[in-house]
Formats: structure tokens, C-alpha cells, sequence
């Protein structure tokens, strides 16, 4: 049984100069607890593909499937808890900025009804977990792009979710703390919480040595189980 | 339930006091707006209430020969009271004329001087004539120009009077008109600069409305913060404006009575103050409330 399903998906844009093929009859499956990287130019269509999981935009063809379920069939409440199954991280981070390092993890428990007791215990567990124990305090201006980026992954951890969807985690990140948010991403990997991760960065894809797909064009054009980044 | 509203109610105060600057704009503009829609409000009653102390003040009254006897006087003032659009025919005999007046003039002993010096009782009968409308004055005036008693009368006090009534009807009837088309126009102005501040305020924060809503927020947990947070500026605008009316009223009560002098502004306004604020309040945290659900629930499609 796989935890996430594409099936045909296609996604088309109808631009000024024409529609335009973003994905291209697009099939692959993940089960539970895989690392999957996911590579690509830039406007290969990674963010169209991950960004049509959590139905934050619908594939003009083709199903997906979360847990057996059609993601953009799902009533707003199924979808608010879809979401919650699912941590994303994002190139620029998307951290609240008028909240805490504390607030911005918090609020992902909060959303999901957890007790203020709760996550008085959790959340600085977590924050412990990146290694930023020391700014649960400070408001994202008052952290470096590489803690706003651990923040963000704290904060998509602290749901327990059964996937992790990182877009381009590293993009605005130095070398060094690109191999930190790579190094926790397969540490959270190995602690049993499945892993997609898009990027266009070849030396990352090829020391993690785990299931790539390859993505050209909006076509998967090749998808190994320890693949190299060929492209 | 308490934790959920405890959590909104934390949620709103947090991002009211942190986006500090644009509370406090948002909060100035509906000010303004709750301000006009008090003042239009304030207007009104006070005009309304003008023109009534003005009207039952607006009368005719018809002074008789000191030769008249009392007896046809009476039957005068029946025919007078007799026409549909009269309200009211009081007399007034010399003697109660003459009370009236040394009362009012006391304190100035030239004018008692005068009188005992004249010996009798200089002053006429009369007819105080009200009318059921302002409008009616015309129609009165003509039906006295024309009675047959008018050789009994030495003079009609109508003349400086009728400038005052004519203007007066006009401006009852304009009022009504163009005060609820100014309001109209006036309120409407109020509604749409007030939803377009919160509008703004809100597209400021579009992209958080979308991260919340990628971490799995439900779209009334995403609302709720706004909606209090567009009351809160609502209502603190709203006790603003009473704050600044009370002495804008104070300041203007003298001036108000000297123009319209059955008029008690001070009185009115503080007479009405809660019902006042009542509906300041209400006016602020609807249009808080309303902007804010119409504003937010527009980024809340991803
Ligand atoms: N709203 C849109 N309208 C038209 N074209 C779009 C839109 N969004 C994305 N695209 C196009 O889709 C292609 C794939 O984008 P994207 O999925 O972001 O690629 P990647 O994440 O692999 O860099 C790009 O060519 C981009 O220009
Ligand atoms: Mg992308």
C-alpha cells in the first residue's frame, strides 16, 4: 500500500503564447517511510508536482492519492487534515513573521487542537531536535536563513507528519548549512518519516544515494531506486 | 472550546499589537468614518428637534381695540379654533398682558416708573393663534386679512414672523430630503474607506493567510483572529470618537443655543451618550467584523 499515489497527472497552463505542459501524464508512487529525491532544472515542474499533492493547486488531468484517498475530491475539513499528515518546507522558508521561533512551530499544534500544556512540553523538544534551543525566542528577522530554515523543518515535525515535502530546501542556504538541512532531513528519514525532496543541486542527490526521480519537461524520465542526478 | 476561544482571542491581540501601525491606521480611518456617522446622526436629531422647538414657537398673534368687549373676543377665538388647521387659540386679557410683562422687566425700574406715570394699562388683548403645520400660516394669515373682525384688531404680529415660517417650511421639507441623501452618501463613503483600509491591512498579510493555511488551518481558525482583531479596531475606534465628541460638544453647546435657542445640545448629548455609544459600537464592530470576514475570505481559496 503507498502512502502517495500520482496517477496521470497532468497539469496545463493556458498561457498568453498558448497552453503549456507543466506535467506531462505523470505516474509514481511512494510508500511509507522512503526517501525520495526529486530532481530537475529549474521549471522542470518540482513545485507544480509537489504543490498539486496538498491540492494547493489542481492537476488539469490524472488523480492523487494520499493514504487511498483523492487529494482534490477531499471536503475542507479532510483537506485541513490532509495538510496536517503532511510537513512542507520551502526555499524561502514561510515562517510567520510577526511570531516567535516558539509561536511559529506552536501554531502548527494549535491548528491541529493540541492543549497549551502540550505544547508547552513538545514544541521545545523539537526546536531542541535543530538544535535551536537558544532562539525559540527570537522573531524570523532575528535568524539567519539557515535557523529560519531549521525552524521551518521544526515546525513541520512537530505534527508528526507522515511525510516530509521539502521544495528546494537549501536554495538560500550557504554550502554549510545546506549539507546541516540535508543531514536532518535523513536523520528524520531514519526515524521513520518518509522524505520528498526537490532540488537542483547535483552533489546533494548524489552522496544521499537513496530513490530519485528525475523529472524533464514535466516527464519523469527516469526513476532508479539508488540513482545518480544524470541530468 | 475555552482553549480555542482563549487561543483566538490571544492570536488577534498579539497581531493587533504587532502590526502595530497598521491597528492604529485602520483604527483612524474608522474613527473617521464612525465620527461622520455620528455627526450625520447627532445633525439629524438636532435639526429634527430644532425645527419642532422652532415650530411650536412659529404663531400668529392678533392684538384688539382696548374697546373690544371680552364676550366678542370669546366668540372669536371659537370661530379661530374652529378651522381644521388651527391647534390651538389662547387669550390673553391686557391684564395678564401687563403681568407678563412688569414680571419680566423687574428689575428695570425706569420701565415700572413709566407705567405708574402712564396710570393705565397700555397693553391690548390679544389671540395667540398656533397652526397644526408651519405650512397652514398662509392660509391663516389670508382667513384673518379677510374676517370680519378685522376692524377690531389694532395690529397682526405675523409680519416679521412670516419670513421665519415660509423659510422654515422649506428648510423642513429640504432637510428631510437632503439629510437622507447626505447620510446615505456620507455612510456609505464611511463603509467603503473603512473595508478598504482593512482590505489593505489584510492583503499585507496574504501570505501568511497562506501559510496558515498549508499547515492545516481551517479556514474559520484563520478568520477568527481577524474578525476579532477588525472588532477590536471597531470598538476602539468607536470610544475615540465619544471621547472626542464630549468635548467638541461642550465647545459647541453656547454657540448652538445662540442660534437655536429651544435647543440643549449639552442636554441632548449627554442625555443620549449610551444610546450614542451603543450605536457607535455597533456601527464600528459590524463594519470590523464584516470587512474583515469579506477581506480574508479572499485569500483563503489556495
Ligand atoms: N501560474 C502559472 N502560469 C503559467 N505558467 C506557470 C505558472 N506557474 C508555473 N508555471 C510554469 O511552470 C513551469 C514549471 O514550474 P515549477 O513547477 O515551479 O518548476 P520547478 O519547481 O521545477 O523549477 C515553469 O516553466 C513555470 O514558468
Ligand atoms: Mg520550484
Amino acid at each position: 500500500m503507498s502512502l502517495i499515489h500520482f496517477k496521470n497527472v497532468s497539469k496545463i497552463y493556458n498561457t498568453v503564447v498558448g497552453p503549456l505542459t507543466v506535467l506531462d501524464n505523470v505516474s509514481f508512487e511512494i510508500g511509507a517511510g522512503e526517501f525520495v529525491s526529486l530532481v530537475g532544472k529549474s521549471g522542470a515542474g518540482k513545485s507544480t508536482l509537489l504543490r498539486s499533492l496538498i491540492a494547493e493547486l489542481a492537476p488539469s488531468k490524472g488523480k492523487v492519492f494520499f493514504d487511498e484517498k483523492d487529494v482534490h475530491k477531499m471536503k475542507h475539513r479532510d483537506l485541513c487534515l490532509l495538510r496536517r499528515r503532511i510537513g512542507m518546507i520551502f526555499q524561502d522558508f514561510k515562517l510567520l513573521p510577526d511570531k516567535t521561533a516558539f509561536e511559529n512551530v506552536a501554531f502548527a499544534m494549535e491548528v491541529a487542537g493540541y492543549s497549551d500544556k502540550k505544547i508547552r512540553e513538545d514544541v521545545p523538544e523539537v526546536i531542541k531536535l535543530v538544535g535551536l534551543s537558544d532562539k525559540m525566542a527570537n522573531f524570523p528577522v532575528q535568524l539567519s536563513a539557515g535557523e529560519k530554515q531549521r525552524i521551518a523543518i521544526a515546525r513541520a515535525l512537530i505534527q508528526r507528519p507522515d511525510i516530509i515535502v521539502a521544495d528546494e530546501p537549501t536554495g538560500n542556504l550557504d554550502p554549510i548549512n545546506s549539507w546541516d538541512i540535508i543531514k536532518l532531513l535523513v536523520k528524520i528519514n531514519e526515524l521513520g518519516t518518509a522524505v520528498i525532496l526537490a532540488t537542483h543541486v547535483k552533489e546533494i542527490i548524489n552522496t544521499i544515494d537513496k530513490r530519485v526521480i528525475s523529472l524533464d519537461k514535466g516527464r519523469i524520465i527516469r526513476d532508479e531506486e539508488r540513482g545518480k542526478y544524470l541530468i | 472550546m475555552i482553549q480555542i476561544i482563549r487561543r483566538l482571542f490571544r492570536s488577534a491581540w498579539q497581531s493587533f499589537i504587532r502590526n502595530g501601525w497598521l491597528s492604529i491606521a485602520t483604527i483612524v480611518i474608522m474613527a473617521l468614518s464612525i465620527f461622520i456617522f455620528s455627526g450625520v446622526l447627532l445633525f439629524n436629531t438636532a435639526s429634527r428637534l430644532a425645527i419642532k422647538t422652532i415650530e411650536d414657537k412659529v404663531d400668529i398673534s392678533i392684538y384688539f381695540l382696548s374697546d373690544t368687549p371680552e364676550e366678542d373676543i370669546f366668540k372669536i377665538q371659537e370661530q379661530i379654533k374652529s378651522l381644521t388647521y388651527v391647534s390651538d387659540a389662547s387669550y390673553v386679557s391686557s391684564q395678564q398682558a401687563l403681568e407678563t410683562f412688569t414680571e419680566l422687566r423687574q428689575s428695570d425700574p425706569l420701565i415700572a416708573k413709566a407705567l405708574q406715570e402712564i396710570g393705565e394699562n397700555p397693553l391690548s388683548a390679544s389671540l395667540n393663534i398656533k397652526t397644526n403645520k408651519v405650512t397652514d400660516y398662509d392660509a391663516l394669515a389670508t382667513y384673518i386679512q379677510e374676517a370680519p373682525f378685522k376692524d377690531k384688531l389694532i395690529s397682526v404680529d405675523f409680519s416679521q414672523n412670516q419670513k421665519v415660517i415660509s423659510r422654515l417650511g422649506n428648510l423642513t421639507r429640504g432637510l428631510s430630503v437632503g439629510s437622507l441623501f447626505l447620510n446615505l452618501i456620507l455612510a456609505l463613503v464611511a463603509v467603503v474607506v473603512s473595508f478598504n483600509t482593512i482590505r489593505m491591512a489584510i492583503y499585507a498579510l496574504r501570505e501568511e493567510i497562506s501559510i496558515m493555511k498549508l499547515s492545516g488551518a481551517s479556514n474559520w481558525f484563520i478568520r477568527g483572529p481577524f474578525v476579532i482583531n477588525g472588532i477590536l479596531c471597531g470598538v476602539i475606534a468607536a470610544v475615540s470618537v465619544l471621547i472626542i465628541l464630549i468635548p467638541l460638544v461642550l465647545w459647541l453647546h453656547p454657540k448652538v443655543s445662540a442660534f437655536m435657542p429651544g435647543f440643549n445640545l449639552n442636554a441632548y448629548f449627554f442625555g443620549h451618550i449610551f444610546v450614542m455609544l451603543g450605536w457607535q459600537l455597533l456601527f464600528g464592530a459590524v463594519l470590523g467584523a464584516v470587512s474583515s470576514v469579506l477581506a480574508v475570505t479572499k485569500y483563503l481559496k489556495v
